[in-house]
């Protein structure tokens, strides 16, 4: 065949679906044909597609930017992987050696992060939801528990009764930062004086401890002051507790909340401009803090870190299944990667590259998943040039959050590799196949 | 000496007029040889069609797309025509201009813009400090993020009338909810959240053009009073004025932040005193005004950048009076067409 | 569809529709099909030129005729 043939393209002049992106001859696509210095053509030949791949190095990278840049501000600093956002082992296991110790928010989150060899002691347990078996594990074995309503205060002083010794507990607080959704539905209100109850009956218990506060104000928080208006108001109350309970808090937990260099949909300016540098969060946060820095010894400094850590290092490679001319003017492309592995592309809009130069002109294009689901759209509206069948596709930032909300829908879900810092590949977790779902069903 | 070959982005001389026609207009005036290059974002934008002030006019990307997509668009410029100076005229383009610039003068791509810590100086959450320290007063500005958030500031923080303004471009002032949630969705449809709502203040607008050389030193002002304008608030008829006031605040903003290359400062002024409303860091669609006034702004700022200084010209006639007008011309289909397929007008 | 009689195609891959003022942009491969629709040509008569002139397999070039016509009778129907 003819290297110079392409589909037969024609595209009316002012069509209105060119209004978000000029006309076509505005556009250029992205050309990348390797992460890492491996070639995309590559790894689908070996793994095939779909295909999610990461990167060892940016995971790495993105981790002791963010430590160091916290670091500057304060001396008694600890990251705790948010097991939420990406729980692969493999993923896992790369932050744990840079340092960080585990975040998790349930019952199987814990028994993950044990399995890892993570001690009790080295784990933040979070959520709504702690049933009394593994909170009693948890409490036990020494984790670092923040209790998200009353009942979870009552179990744990019911635990630290049978058990006769006191234990340690620390309280989720939520607060009005000025941003916008308020998280109001975790933890304990602060404005409201319920956070205040909460600690009293901490401290009114000869059972229970105060060990300290935790607050994730939001995702994807755009303006780093928001975390100055938090830490004031933390700063506060932490005061006031330390008066009533008569000791200093063991610990301040901030959650995480940090935006990743991804296209949130609504936002006009690219990531590079909308997103503040981690060193700006960092700053915003450690002049509130100083106070707290400047004790001998400071309290421990925890931070949940999940979508900024990973999501950048995480790509998606999908390939062109068929395409076909829509009634409005759209070309309409099948990817074989769809809503089922991008739960996050409600919200997102991913930077999508090809893995060579393809030429021709541009068409108003939409790129929809495999699923026989209407709504299984991954871009409804980019720029293409005709792309032929099987052409690969790169889909980035995807490392947060995909992986672990992505459903076996329909379709298996495919391989995850990672490319390790000497560019070798290691198979994360393999595709998924009839035996595996099967088993299940006895 | 060679004529220098300049890009202008803005060309879009429509009923809501970007700068780039009329800073073309001024540097065709001026003593520079030059050889101007349009740099459009709509196939449709006036400015490609007119010879006389561009020798070539080519399409770029939507800055939405990020520094990638407008970099390549530049050095292909550049290798088809030759680029040595650029001057940005979009809100929207400049953040990305800004952060880049470095690597623009890597390209041979000479500008003369605020660095990126001046620039974040004007940027709406900052700008009350800013007038703190500038000594102006500065209405009560809110960030919102939804028509949720923004309901609530109306109700609770600040109360109706109000303005609503776009992060890039558009402003209207609202009466009552019902208009405010139908401007905001209006305006976050094209240009996205957040948007900014602000205290109504009541008094008198004033504008003044300005140029601050790599000191922070002004080196040429002019202050306006609108008098006709378009729903958008876009002059069409406007006078000259010079309030002490302001030329002290245009100092004391340039000294203040170090500012460097053009810019606007909207005012109010009220019974307290004057007000920064906006701060734009780019000329404004009236920038001819300055220059039939004897202040011609882009040529100083051609000359900045090539020889690092310019004579300073405070000087210009109180009382000019500025007309707008609509006007139209004849061409050929081929230069669209040119445009479209090839992404220039010229066909090259 | 737009009048065939009347298109007029010009070098840079555009059309335009003297009839009704739209103008129309196409790669080689659309264009030339349009050239060949023009010149009365049938699906089959179009895709064995189509076929020769690109080096690409009869059935292919068959079924690439077939969907741009069905492509351009959309767009007359859209907006």
């Amino acid at each position: 065949m003819s290297n110079d043939y392409t589909k037969p393209s024609i595209v009316k002049v002012g069509n209105p679906l060119y209004a978000k992106h000029g006309s076509s001859a505005q556009s250029y696509h992205f050309v990348r044909d390797a992460i890492e210095g491996v070639k995309i053509s590559d790894l689908v030949a070996q793994y095939g597609s779909p295909l999610f791949v990461f990167s060892e190095r940016s995971l790495r990278l993105k981790y002791q930017q963010a430590f160091k840049a916290m670091q500057r501000y304060y001396p008694n600093l600890v990251f705790g992987w948010s097991y939420k956002t990406n729980y692969l082992n493999g993923i896992c296991q790369v932050f744990h050696q840079e340092g960080a110790i585990a975040e998790v928010v349930s019952q199987f989150e814990y028994e993950k992060a044990r399995s890892l060899g993570i001690p009790g002691n080295q784990i933040i347990f979070n959520g709504p939801h702690k049933p009394e078996g593994i909170l009693r594990r948890a409490l036990l074995e020494g984790a670092q528990v923040h209790a998200d309503h009353f009942y979870e205060i009552e179990d744990a002083e019911k635990i630290a009764k049978e058990n006769g010794s006191p234990i340690t507990i620390g309280i989720r607080i939520n607060l009005d930062s000025g941003i916008y959704p308020l998280w109001s539905r975790f933890g304990f209100n602060l404005e409201s004086g319920q956070a205040w109850a909460a600690i009293r009956r901490i401290a009114e218990s000869p059972h229970l401890r105060f060990g300290g506060v935790h607050c994730h104000i939001g995702t994807f928080i755009m303006d780093p002051t928001a975390y100055s208006r938090a830490i004031q108001k933390l700063s506060k109350l932490i005061r006031e507790a330390e008066s009533l309970v008569g000791y200093n808090i063991e610990y301040i937990d901030l959650g995480g909340g940090f935006p990743s260099m991804s296209q949130l949909k609504g936002v006009y300016q690219p990531p590079e401009v909308a997103i503040s540098s981690v060193e700006d969060y960092a700053e915003s946060i450690g002049k509130e803090l100083q106070w707290l820095a400047s004790r001998k010894p400071a309290p421990k400094l925890c931070f949940e870190l999940g979508r900024h850590l990973v999501d950048e290092a995480g790509y998606l490679i999908t390939q062109v299944v068929a395409d076909k001319a829509l009634p409005d003017g759209r070309r309409a492309y099948v990817l074989d990667a769809g809503v089922n592995l991008l739960y996050t592309s409600t919200w997102y809009k991913y930077k999508i590259e090809l893995d060579r130069d393809v030429p021709g002109m541009m068409e108003p294009s939409i790129l929809n998943g495999p699923l026989c689901m209407n709504i299984d759209v991954v871009d409804e509206a980019i720029l293409l040039p005709r792309l032929p069948r099987f052409q690969n596709l790169i889909l980035s930032p995807v490392g947060a959050y995909n992986v672990t909300q992505s459903m076996q829908f329909i379709e298996y879900r495919p391989n995850i590799v990672m490319i390790g810092e000497n560019k070798s590949i290691s198979l994360l977790r393999r595709k998924e196949g009839l035996e595996d779902l099967n088993r299940l069903e006895g | 000496m060679n004529s220098l070959r300049i890009g202008i982005s803005g060309i879009n001389a429509t009923d809501n007029p970007g700068p780039g026609v009329a800073v073309a207009r001024s540097l065709i005036e001026s003593n520079i040889p030059t050889e101007l290059i349009g740099l459009s974002y709509d196939v449709h934008d006036p400015g490609n069609y007119i010879f006389n002030l561009f020798k070539n006019s080519y399409l770029m990307p939507y800055p939405n797309r990020g520094w990638q997509g407008l970099i390549t668009a530049l050095k292909s410029i550049q290798s088809k025509n030759g680029l040595d100076i650029l001057i940005p005229c979009l809100d929207a383009e400049l953040p990305l201009m800004i952060k880049n610039q470095q690597e623009l003068r890597n390209e041979g791509i000479q500008t003369l813009l605020p660095t990126e810590d001046q620039f974040e100086l004007r940027s709406k959450d900052r700008l009350a400090a800013l007038a703190r320290e500038i000594q102006c007063g500065y209405p009560k500005t809110e960030v919102v993020y939804s028509l949720d958030q923004m309901i609530q500031v109306l109700k609770e923080s600040i109360p109706l009338p109000a303005v609503i303004k776009g992060k890039y471009y558009k402003a209207y002032v609202v009466y009552n909810l019902d208009t405010a949630v139908l401007k905001a969705t209006e305006i976050a449809a094209e240009w996205g959240f957040p948007l900014l709502v602000q205290e109504k203040l009541t008094g008198q607008e004033i504008n003044l053009i300005g140029l601050a050389d790599d000191q922070g030193s002004v080196v040429g002002r002019v202050s306006i009073k609108k008098q006709l304008t378009t729903h958008l608030g876009k002059v069409w008829t406007a006078v000259t004025i010079r309030n002490e006031e302001l030329d002290q605040l245009c100092d004391r903003f340039c000294k203040v932040t170090g500012w460097r290359g053009p810019f606007e400062l909207e005012c109010m002024v009220t019974s307290e005193g004057i007000h920064l409303i906006e701060i734009n860091p780019r000329f404004p669609a009236w920038v001819y005004f300055a220059t039939g006034v004897g202040v011609n702004l882009p040529q100083m700022l051609v000359q900045l950048i090539t020889k690092g200084n310019c004579p300073k010209n405070l000087d210009y006639s109180l009382g000019k009076y500025l007309v707008r007008y609509s006007t139209e011309f004849v061409t050929d289909l081929n230069l669209f067409q040119n445009l479209l397929s090839l992404r220039n007008r010229e066909g090259l | 569809m737009p009048n065939l009689r009347f298109l007029n195609m010009s070098a840079n891959g555009m059309a335009f529709d003297p009839e009704t003022g739209e103008s129309y942009q196409m790669n080689g491969s659309a264009q030339f099909i349009l050239q060949s629709l023009q010149k009365g040509l049938d699906s089959q008569e179009i895709a064995s030129a189509l076929s020769l002139k690109f080096n690409i397999p009869f059935e292919k070039a068959h079924t690439d005729v077939l969907e741009f016509q069905v492509q351009l009778e959309m767009m007359a129907k859209a907006a």
